[in-house]
């Protein structure tokens, strides 16, 4: 039963941080500043990177190597990281999606915008963005309920309350410029900066599911949802962040989210 | 006398990297292709993600752990790398803030002819080697005081990775001075070439200090993880995502990263 608790826990988490940085939008009037912007979208790069690695790409390696895959023990990480790539690739350019703050829809029927919604494609664009998070909190939970000790209690919980983290600005980020640029009501907004959130937990159980069927391709899954948040760093957020104005915050964002990940994994995981 | 040798190789190949980027200016009429700098870009950017990693944070947290560290071995790690951040973003305020700009015009531009702007921009360059050139040092200083948690491979990979991101480098120095007629072809890949001279003089630097003061090694190793983590995160990346090809430079950073990451598994 403790194994239910944990998994729950470790999977709201991360929607705790979401909902409490949606919920800006009622103490904060005017947009976000944009520097701020760029300072917390690269923390949530750099809490995403080493994650990515600490988290996820050396425990999976872990795994291999003590299934008796000596040397070659990184083919499952290779493997996994580069179709998480190539996966977030692919529904990036078929998606119809729009991020907050832009006005250049990306995905296929890029000229026709009445087939879909502004706020649909607002949507899809925090979610394609959201579910690789999802699922690697939930990859992590489903080797610690398989009973594997590569991964412990602490390193899911490690992951989990980074992703947190990264997730309150986020949430923020999201909820703040509908009610500022888009003029939708701050309750809306919220909602909008929620539900954005809770395609992670839905990510995590499915992944869960998956892998309790699946135990074996567990550290595929691992590195590929490694893969899946790399790709969200490297084609979303920093460049996102290096946009319009330079600006030295979003390296120091970087900096500061990669150390307090690291420093977590050290000295919990 | 062996290990001279590969600290000598291992020294110049960042450099050869320039040089051969320099010397574009003899070949190229405008500029790079955008597809292959965007592949190189990204691919430069994978591998030294993974490096700072693998190579540098976790070898430098290990040797805390080795030293008796315990849940406090992160400290060195983290004082460097903030150091090495810390220590980019302060040569970028005083140096100049022309350098990103320029270096993302996409072909060369003439109509600052006769300007200073050339110069300035190799004097940028210049000025970035120097802990780029640092951070192999450091590297191969670790190699040569013995410790277990740096191989000879991994040094070298961090050399080759050095040079794949200089290789771009050293063309957007020689190529715009050399084609807007401001010098010569041969002295425009001559200042090309001399941007990266820079990078094993500081290496030696490096080499020569470490030996002096061991004990720094992990921080040292962390400031040099730092370093490329900044080049990274406010070159790297934001050049290989502007305007078109964007997906060849996602695409090639996954690959440069999964190949250094099992380089660091296969080879140590």
């Amino acid at each position: 039963m403790s194994d239910f608790w944990n998994v729950f826990v470790g999977l709201l988490i991360p929607l705790a941080g979401t909902v409490l940085g949606a919920s800006m939008v009622f103490l904060i009037r005017n947009n976000i500043n944009q520097n701020v912007n760029k300072f917390l979208l690269g923390f949530a790069a750099g809490v995403m990177i080493a994650a990515s690695i600490w988290s996820l790409l050396i425990p999976a390696m872990e795994i291999s190597e003590n299934s008796g895959m000596g040397k070659l023990s990184f083919i499952p990480a290779a493997t996994g990281f580069a179709v998480g790539i190539a996966f977030l690739l692919v529904l990036d350019t078929l998606i119809p999606h729009l991020h907050p703050g832009s006005t250049e829809p990306e995905g296929i029927h890029k000229g026709d915008k009445k087939k879909h919604s502004k706020k649909s494609m607002l949507f899809m664009a925090v979610t394609l963005h959201n579910i690789p998070e999802g699922m690697a909190v939930g990859v992590m939970y489903a080797g610690l309920v398989s009973g594997n000790t590569s991964i412990t209690a602490a390193s899911a919980l490690v992951l989990s309350l980074g992703i947190a983290i990264q997730n309150f600005p986020e949430g923020a980020i999201i909820s703040i410029p509908l009610k500022t640029d888009k003029g939708m009501s701050k309750g809306k907004a919220f909602l909008f900066g929620t539900f954005s959130g809770v395609v992670e937990p839905i990510a995590g159980l499915l992944s869960i599911l998956l892998i309790k069927w699946a135990s074996a391709l567990l550290p595929y899954f691992l590195s590929f949802a490694a893969g899946a948040m790399i790709y969200v760093v490297v084609e979303e957020l920093i460049p996102e962040a290096q946009s319009d104005k330079h600006s030295n915050l979003c390296t120091i964002g970087v900096a500061v989210g990669f150390l307090l990940m690291m420093i977590l994994d050290v000295t919990l995981g | 006398m062996q290990e001279f040798w590969q600290v000598f190789f291992g020294l110049l190949i960042p450099l050869l990297g320039t040089t051969l980027g320099a010397a574009m200016v003899f070949f190229l009429k405008d500029g790079m292709n955008d597809r292959v700098k965007k592949v190189l870009l990204g691919f430069a950017a994978g591998v030294m993600i993974a490096a700072s990693i693998w190579s540098l944070l976790d070898p430098s947290i290990n040797l805390a752990v080795e030293a008796g560290w315990g849940k406090w071995s992160w400290v060195p790690a983290a004082i460097g790398f903030l150091l090495g951040v810390g220590f980019l973003l302060l040569i970028d305020y005083i140096v100049l803030k022309v350098r990103p700009k320029v270096m993302k015009r996409k072909n060369i531009d003439c109509s600052n002819k006769y300007s200073h702007k050339n110069m300035k921009l190799f004097m940028a360059v210049t000025i970035h080697n120097i802990p780029e050139g640092m951070a192999v040092g450091v590297m191969f200083a670790g190699m040569l005081s013995g410790s277990s948690v740096i191989t000879f491979a991994s040094a070298m990979v961090l050399s080759i990775g050095m040079a794949i991101q200089n290789f771009p480098e050293g063309g957007i120095v020689s190529m715009p001075l050399g084609i807007c007629g401001e010098m010569s072809k041969k002295k425009a890949f001559a200042f090309g070439t001399l941007s990266g001279v820079v990078e094993p003089i500081a290496a030696v630097l490096a080499i020569l200090l470490l030996r002096w003061v061991n004990v720094l090694l992990p921080y040292f190793l962390s400031f040099a993880a730092g370093v490329m983590i900044y080049v990274v995160i406010e070159e790297l990346i934001p050049e290989s995502q502007l305007g078109k090809h964007t997906t060849w430079a996602s695409l090639s950073l996954a690959i440069g990263f999964v190949v250094m990451m099992i380089l660091d598994i296969a080879l140590s």
